[in-house]
């Protein structure tokens, strides 16, 4: 029951509470980048949770079973981009051969995940909060899930961006941080809500 | 194969590099580390340490400060509590010799900024000082207690009260007051 | 001469990684609420973008096209790998404010996008001056805004107080909600500054 109720609260912190991109700046770039057109926004969202938890489940494994027993921690920041690097890869190439039309609506994305921090980030937080293995997938899916929500509110504040009269020097890009920061602002309200 | 071959000593290099650069900084990190501990402690004791013997315990770890005369003049404990508005805090405390305590040094904490953190403030730190296990009530004044607490940072102020409770109580375990009268 | 002033100086301005390309925003929202985290970040990643750019011009060719993301990639790495080890052995304190932020050095897009496409392509020489570049006009725009929140959100600069310590500051902008509002109102700034600019020419 114990371990429930803690599962619990990493969900609801992971999405709500230290959002990542709300509360942890995590995956800013994709997040400003793609989230323009709603659909769009949803396959980048799908592709992150899938590579998120699958990376952070072998980079735990890789980083309890091999770097700490062999004394080699300073190896864990190539060693998990190494793991995200090639798991990207690795779905891009499986997509390709299982499902064209899968391939297709995520295949463009793909690339852009190497870069996308809030891969690397959740990995290495997961590791930073001594997190037992199912806890850091629990959180590595729902920190995506969150990922999305954020990606998913902010796709629809653009679209009706888009036709709002805007002051000529906040046109696009600035516009859009100051819509975030408001985002962001809503979102603290949770703060407080989990231990 | 050119490719994996290339690719391959890449990796090695930049391996062997490395182990190289964690080498040489191994001791200067367990060395800055020391030192940050060291800063922390001498920013709660109101006197000049001599020098600081380390002793640890399974729960915790303390820090005995000495003199130049080699005479203890305070002893230092890391104690920590997960009573905080967002989780756990954490907080370096400093007693006297006879257990009053001399002051304390947030070391980790996620409390509200604006409202919680207020807890490292000295306007509310001032209140701890000369206080024992046994001269106060470990409360804050709503519930009853001796602390004041901050407006708007009860919980934060509650959470700290058990903080210190528990690093009394660690302190009193590991040096019987007997041995201080 | 003339050519690489240009290459240093569009890092500034015309070309800021930060505030025109928007690249490595992460780091820049993350650790900007005081100027000392901001300073030391964009330092960090000047560094390791030197070091990736240096090795990636020289080993450029050598490396076939195959391999050529994955190896860029590593050089990137172990070049943060060493800045993180540097900065936990002489600023533990820097070390602990900028935290997860230093391996993330590894997935700033402004390093790849340098290496990928400026240093593979060019020489010595040019690649270290738009490494230093770009690197001070990323530092520049760090500290554009860590100075921006510090003052407002801490009433601090470079951590000496302006203001008492019971005073109350504009907390907002020590907070996320602060980065991205600070983020947004600078490059509105430098957007209106660059049509007045412009215009008078």
């Amino acid at each position: 029951m114990n371990e429930i109720s803690g599962l619990l609260l990493v969900i609801v912190s992971a999405i709500f509470v230290n959002n990542v991109v709300f509360a942890r700046f995590l995956g800013i770039c994709p997040y400003l980048g793609v989230s323009r057109k709603l659909d769009t926004a949803l396959g980048m969202g799908f592709a992150v949770t899938f590579v998120m938890t699958i990376a952070t489940a072998i980079g735990y494994v890789l980083h309890y079973g091999i770097l700490v027993p062999f004394k080699i921690e300073f190896m864990q920041t190539i060693m998990f981009i190494l793991v995200i690097a090639s798991l990207v890869q690795l779905v891009e190439i499986v997509l390709k051969k299982v499902s064209k039309s899968l391939y297709n609506s995520l295949g463009i994305f793909l690339p852009l995940i190497t870069t996308n921090c809030a891969i690397l980030g959740v990995a290495l937080i997961a590791i930073q909060e001594d997190y037992s293995f199912v806890t850091s997938v629990v959180f590595a899916f729902f920190s995506a899930m969150g990922f999305i929500l954020a990606i998913l509110l902010f796709a629809g504040i653009r679209e009706k961006l888009e036709e709002a009269d805007v002051p000529k020097p906040f046109k696009n890009v600035p516009i859009g941080f100051i819509s975030a920061a408001i985002l962001s602002l809503a979102f603290m309200g949770f703060s407080g809500l989990v231990k | 194969m050119r490719p994996i071959i290339i690719l391959t000593i890449v990796g090695i290099l930049s391996a062997t590099l490395l182990a190289v650069v964690d080498d040489l900084t191994r001791e200067p990190i367990a060395v800055a580390k020391e030192q940050m501990k060291r800063k922390a402690i001498e920013q709660i004791f109101p006197f000049v340490i001599d020098s600081l013997n380390t002793v640890k315990s399974e729960q915790t770890t303390f820090y005995e400060a000495y003199n130049k005369e080699n005479k203890i003049q305070g002893i230092a404990v890391e104690t920590s509590t997960d009573e905080g508005y967002s989780g756990t805090i954490e907080i370096l405390l400093g007693v006297s010799p006879d257990q009053k305590i001399l002051g304390y040094k947030v070391l980790f904490h996620r409390e509200t900024p604006g409202l919680g953190d207020k807890i490292d403030k000295s306007k509310f730190k001032e209140q701890f000082k000369g206080r024992t296990l046994e001269n106060t009530n470990w409360k804050v004044r709503k519930d009853g207690g001796d602390i004041d607490e901050i407006t708007a940072a009860t919980i934060s102020c509650r959470a700290v009260a058990d903080a210190v409770v528990r690093g009394l109580e660690d302190i009193n375990e590991q040096y019987p007051k007997s041995s201080a009268e | 001469m003339n050519e690489a002033l240009n290459i240093f100086t569009r890092g500034f301005v015309k070309e800021n990684p930060v505030t025109k390309m928007l690249l490595g925003l992460c780091p820049v929202l993350a650790v900007t609420t005081s100027a000392v985290n901001g300073l030391g970040m964009g330092l960090a990643t000047t560094f390791v973008l030197l070091g990736s750019n240096v090795v990636i011009s020289l080993a450029s060719k050598a490396i076939p096209s195959t391999v050529r993301i994955p190896s860029f990639i590593l050089v990137i790495a172990t070049f943060v790998t060493i800045v993180d080890l540097l900065i936990q052995a002489f600023s533990p304190e820097l070390n602990q404010s900028l935290g997860i932020f230093i391996p993330l050095i590894v997935v700033n897009c402004m390093i790849l996008g340098r290496a990928e496409a400026f240093a593979s392509r060019n020489r010595l020489w040019y690649s270290i001056i738009d490494a230093i570049g770009m690197g001070l006009g990323f530092t520049f725009a760090l500290l554009l805004l860590s100075l921006f929140r510090e003052v407002l959100g801490s009433g601090t600069i470079f951590n000496i107080p302006l203001v008492g310590e019971d005073a109350n500051t504009i907390l907002v902008f020590a907070l996320p909600p602060g980065a991205f509002a600070g983020l947004g109102l600078i490059i509105a700034g430098l957007n209106s500054l660059e049509k007045k600019m412009g215009g008078k020419k």
